[in-house]
Formats: structure tokens, C-alpha cells, sequence
């Protein structure tokens, strides 16, 4: 398990390594300087020479590339992001202060994805070809083809306009993160529903299905303890690598809801071409997508028992 | 209490898309409880249509009409509790590709000590002491890793043993063997031999065993029945019918092995449509009387039982 563990953590480090060299261009070669941006964010003031060399100094931009990249590293490893150009604020303190909001609002879209989908895939499954899985088809369908940001104005008419009961922006506490949530999962949802129901059937035309029937086990026991952890070895990447995406997600939905979350932080910078939220914001996401990568590989390694004997050959 | 298992009017036909096709037709057939009875055929005979059957193993699109009746029950038309019921504790099944038929992410162990748990209620610790008796019956000279190993750790020999144990670990009074040696090398036919050998000496002698393996069914089964297009050509005593067969499909099986020089049977020897008989275009015995008589499976003496015009 520890051997395997460390076997994939070695493996991921590259791939890190080349997300923070990723993010660290991506501050270079974005239209604009940053040093003149946060001289002007005034508007009035117009920068001398002097001024904007010795800030440049200051903010070590006139080093080489590959040392500005150390250090930027050296300061990122330690949680230090630097300042917002824009505001002067403390990056990581608004990071810190925005997390639990996003947080928040991707596991309760990720529960009720992991739930609906598997639910729904599930229940497909079981009433293949009837009346009801032919619906439940065309709903996903239609659940995946709804961009979110309409999905949205759609629930807002519906639920805040019309019935009153949910509010359409702002921090209402639970309130709040329904609408936004359930629009995050809801493309999401149709596709995993698809997924797990030709996962299920996939395995109820195996032949240990059959065996087990003819053992005597009842359908739901054969459906709990046999179907079922065979089917989720392929849907725990499909959502492991969603929950990782729900964050890039999220930013879009946030700022409809108007959730004080990290994607709308990095959405208000991107306007205001803020580039160190920016790459503060692609270095977290990506690190977050590779932790959940490690996760995935670790929960296949206790799931598939394949996997542990290949650990110990 | 043995009982015979009873099939009157037998027919089996799938609905697909299109059209629906018959799988075994107007099948009259009694496995007679204590003997081993083999089925056998070519592919798409129906013999494993008329197997699975018994156990309502079916995919949803079969249609079954006749009765099997197993003591005063007819299978057919039990409703599924009572169908579960039977099915390992009265009946049990051992399957084809034993490589395929565990379940690959559960431990041996759990998959043999389930039906004992749902059908005797018995503890997990009684279940376990079960299950390693019976492992060690069939050669596994460590139950206890082989219950906490999985399929895919095993050889193919280990899974077919593994099978057999599923099929009769409740001691069902009758197994059905669908296509053991399928696809298997010759050792491993062997080892199925002798598992099947054990079988007959420690569990149940009423078997029903689906094969093609015409030398396996020569060496295991006291009665055979041979299948044809999803009608019976031949039911007899196993030494007669494998020695001296009557029905021209049977001897034309008999000439197929590789002892008798694998000479296949011979195919459109005479077109089809001229005669009710199923093997008329492909029968070297075919005369005119094919043409306008309808065979019934008719009794030759009391063990015997032919449809062929050639017997009338």
C-alpha cells in the first residue's frame, strides 16, 4: 500500500512540477506589465522611469526568467502568493477567507452528483428498455445539453421570481448553495447517470451475475454486494476527475449567484488583470486536480484487489 | 425425498426485434432422479436453452410454454422467491469458463459462504467451517488463504473446482453441468473428470450434464439424450446410444470425433423444405417416405426412444 502510495505520489510530481511552470508563464506572457498596472491602479497617477524600475526591483521581475521562477516557487511552497496588484491585498488572507465558500458549494454539488447519478444510473439499469428508462435517458440528455449559466436563470425564474423561496445571490447560509449546487451537478448528473447504467448492465450480463442467481442470492443482494463494486471501478475516475473540474467550474456559477467564493475572486482579477491571483488561482486548482488524481488511484488500489496483487509481486 | 425432473411439451423461443426464434421445440424429456443424464448436440442445439430453463436462468426475451415439473412443482411457473429458494439448495448449477464466473473484486470465501448464510441461516463462523471442509474435499490443502484469495489468483483447474463447490455447497439433490470442459486443454478435462467423479461418489448421482464432449458424456453419464435443432433425435441407455447409435444425427456425431476420423456431417445433402424432419438436408438415409411422413419420438424398447422414419 505504502510502496504504491509513494509509486504514484513520484509519478504525479512531475505533473505538478509542469502545472507550476504552467502557471508561472501564464503570468509572463499575459498582455500588460504588471509592475506599470499596479503603479496606474489609481488611475491618476503616471508612473517616471525610477519609479517603475525600482518597483520592478522590489517585486524582483527584472531578474532572468528561470530565477524569477525559483523564487516565486520557493515563495508559493511556503504559501506565500504575493500581493493582489490591484488592491494590495494579501492574496493567500482572500484565498483563505474564499476556500470554505467554494469548498462548500463543490462537495454539496459533488454529493449530490455521486448520489443522483448513481441513483438514477442504477435505477435505469434495473427497468432497462421500459418506459421509465426511455424518460430517464431523454432527461439526462436534456440535463447535459443545458449549459449552466442558462440552467441557472431558469431555476432563478423559477424558484426566486416565481415561488419566492430561494435566494438568488448573496450568503443566506444553506439557502444560498442550493441553486448554485444542483446547477453545478446537473450536466454532471446526466452524464454519470448514463455512465453507471451501461456500467450496471455492463456487469448484470457477466457471468457471475449469473452464477450468483443461480446460488439462490436475491436480485438486491446480487445487486448490492456483486454488481455494484464492480461497476464503480471505472465510475470513480469519471468522478474523481469531476470533482477536480467542479472548482473551474464553480467560478462561473459563483458570480450568477453572487457567492464570495475563490471563482468569483479569480473572475473579478481576471477582469481587472490582476496576474498573481490568476496564477495563484491555476497553481491551486491544479494542484487540487492532481491530489484528487492521487485519491482516485488510491480508492481503485483499496476497491480492485487487482491492483494489490500486482503491488505485491 | 429425490425427485425426477419431468418436462412436458417443452418449447422455448426468443423474441427478438424481428422475429422469434424457437430454441427447443415440443421438448418431452425425464431426467430420472439418481442417474446422470447427458445432453448432447452441437452448438445451437438448445441443449443449454433447455438446461438454464430449469432454473428460470433465462434472458427476459425467452418465452417458455410446457411444464417441468420437479416433484409436485412445476418450475416453470413458480414465482421468483420460491424460484430462488430452489435454486443452489435444490437444484444447483456449475457453469461453462470458470475463469469468469467468480466474481472478481470478492474474496472466494464470501462467495462460497453466501448461500449457505441466505439459505440455512447458519453463522459466518458455521459457514466458514463449511466451506473449508468442502475446499478441502476438493484438493485445496489451505482453505483459509484460498477464502481470503480471489478468482483471478487461481489457476483454471482451481476455478473449476471452485465452481463445483459453489454448485453443490447447499448438497442440492440435483446439479446441472452446463458445458464443463468447454473450451478447456486436455489436462484440465481431466481434472473436471475427476471432480465430476467425486461428485458421483460423495454429493449427488442425479445430474444433468450439457456437453459436447462426447467422451467425457461416455465416461460420466448413464443416460443420454441428443439434441437436434431444439428437438430430441435420441434418448438411450449412454453405452448404447455412444456405441451403437441409432438417429443418423447421432451417428454422424459419433463419425465427428477425431477417434472415428473426424468426418463431418455432410451439409444440403437434400433440400430442406421437402420434409418435416429437421435433419432431411443433411441425412444420408433420406428416402421419399422422409418426404410425406412426420417423425414422432417413438419407443424402441423401454430405455430406447428415436425420431427416425428408419426405426417405424
Amino acid at each position: 500500500m505504502i510502496h504504491y502510495f509513494l509509486k504514484r505520489v513520484i509519478s504525479l510530481l512531475p505533473v505538478w512540477i509542469g502545472i507550476t511552470i504552467f502557471a508561472f508563464f501564464l503570468g509572463l506572457v499575459s498582455p500588460g506589465d504588471p509592475v506599470y498596472l499596479s503603479l496606474t491602479r489609481d488611475g491618476i497617477t503616471e508612473p517616471s522611469e525610477a519609479m517603475v524600475n525600482a518597483k520592478r526591483a522590489e517585486l524582483g521581475l527584472d531578474l532572468p526568467y528561470h530565477i524569477q521562477y525559483v523564487n516565486w516557487i520557493n515563495r508559493v511552497i511556503r504559501g506565500d502568493f504575493g500581493k493582489s496588484i490591484y488592491d494590495n491585498e494579501e492574496i493567500k488572507a482572500e484565498m483563505l477567507r474564499r476556500m470554505p465558500v467554494t469548498l462548500k458549494l463543490a462537495f454539496s454539488a459533488f454529493v449530490i452528483t455521486v448520489v443522483a447519478g448513481l441513483g438514477i444510473g442504477a435505477v435505469m439499469a434495473a427497468t432497462r428498455d421500459t418506459i421509465l428508462d426511455r424518460f430517464l435517458r431523454q432527461l439526462c440528455t436534456l440535463m447535459v445539453s443545458i449549459p449552466g449559466f442558462c440552467m441557472a436563470i431558469i431555476l432563478i425564474a423559477i424558484f426566486s421570481e416565481c415561488f419566492h423561496l430561494l435566494p438568488t445571490s448573496g450568503m443566506e447560509g444553506v439557502k444560498s448553495f442550493i441553486m448554485p449546487s444542483l446547477v453545478l451537478s446537473m450536466g454532471t448528473i446526466g452524464t454519470s447517470a448514463r455512465l453507471s447504467r451501461s456500467n450496471f448492465i455492463g456487469e448484470i450480463s457477466k457471468q457471475y451475475v449469473l452464477v450468483a442467481s443461480a446460488k439462490g442470492m436475491s436480485k438486491s443482494f446480487i445487486g448490492t454486494w456483486h454488481i455494484f463494486k464492480n461497476a464503480m471501478i471505472p465510475i470513480i475516475t469519471f468522478f474523481g476527475l469531476y470533482f477536480a473540474g467542479i472548482l473551474g467550474g464553480s467560478a462561473v456559477i459563483e458570480s450568477i449567484f453572487a457567492l464570495p467564493g475563490m471563482g468569483s475572486y479569480v473572475i473579478d482579477a481576471i477582469y481587472n488583470r490582476d496576474y498573481f491571483i490568476i496564477q495563484a488561482f491555476v497553481l491551486l486548482t491544479g494542484t487540487i486536480y492532481v491530489l484528487s488524481n492521487l485519491l482516485i488511484d488510491m480508492l481503485y488500489f483499496l476497491i480492485n484487489p487487482r491492483m494489490k496483487q500486482g503491488d505485491s509481486l | 425425498m429425490h425427485y425426477d425432473i419431468q418436462m412436458a411439451d417443452v418449447t422455448i423461443e426468443f423474441a427478438l426485434k424481428s422475429k422469434r426464434v424457437s430454441a427447443v421445440d415440443q421438448v418431452n424429456v425425464t431426467f430420472k432422479a439418481g442417474k446422470i443424464t447427458g445432453v448432447i448436440g452441437e452448438t445451437g442445439s438448445g441443449k443449454s436453452v433447455l438446461g438454464m430453463s430449469i432454473l428460470q436462468l433465462l434472458p427476459k426475451q425467452a418465452c417458455i410454454s410446457g411444464t417441468c415439473f420437479f416433484g409436485h412443482k412445476d418450475l416453470y411457473a413458480l414465482d421468483a422467491e420460491s424460484m430462488r429458494k430452489i435454486r443452489g439448495q435444490e437444484i444447483g448449477l456449475i457453469v461453462q469458463n470458470p475463469n469468469e464466473a467468480l466474481n472478481p473484486v470478492r474474496t472466494i470465501g464470501r462467495q462460497l459462504m453466501e448461500p449457505l448464510i441466505k439459505h440455512f441461516d447458519v453463522s459466518r463462523t458455521e459457514a466458514r467451517k463449511t466451506v473449508e471442509a468442502h475446499l478441502r474435499c476438493f484438493g485445496f490443502e489451505m482453505p483459509k488463504k484460498v477464502m481470503q484469495q480471489y478468482t483471478f489468483q487461481m489457476s483454471g483447474g482451481m476455478n473449476q473446482r471452485l465452481i463445483a463447490i459453489m454448485g453443490l455447497i447447499c448438497h442440492p439433490s440435483w446439479l446441472i453441468a452446463d458445458e464443463p470442459t468447454k473450451g478447456l486443454d486436455a489436462i484440465l478435462r481431466r481434472s473436471i473428470y475427476d471432480v465430476f467423479w467425486e461428485i458421483r461418489q460423495h454429493y449427488t448421482q442425479s445430474m444433468i450434464v450439457i456437453t459436447h464432449d462426447l467422451f467425457f458424456a461416455k465416461k460420466l453419464c448413464e443416460q443420454i439424450v441428443v439434441m437436434y435443432q431444439g428437438e430430441i433425435v435420441e434418448i438411450g441407455e449412454a453405452k448404447k446410444v455412444l456405441t451403437t447409435p441409432l438417429h443418423p444425427y447421432t451417428k454422424g456425431l459419433l463419425m465427428a470425433t477425431p477417434k472415428a476420423g473426424m468426418t463431418p456431417i455432410p451439409d444440403h445433402l437434400n433440400p430442406s423444405h421437402e420434409s418435416r424432419c429437421k435433419f432431411y438436408s443433411r441425412c444420408q438415409f433420406a428416402s421419399a417416405k422422409c418426404k410425406v411422413q412426420f417423425v414422432e419420438l417413438r419407443e424402441i424398447d423401454p430405455d430406447t426412444m428415436v425420431r427416425c422414419i428408419l426405426y417405424d
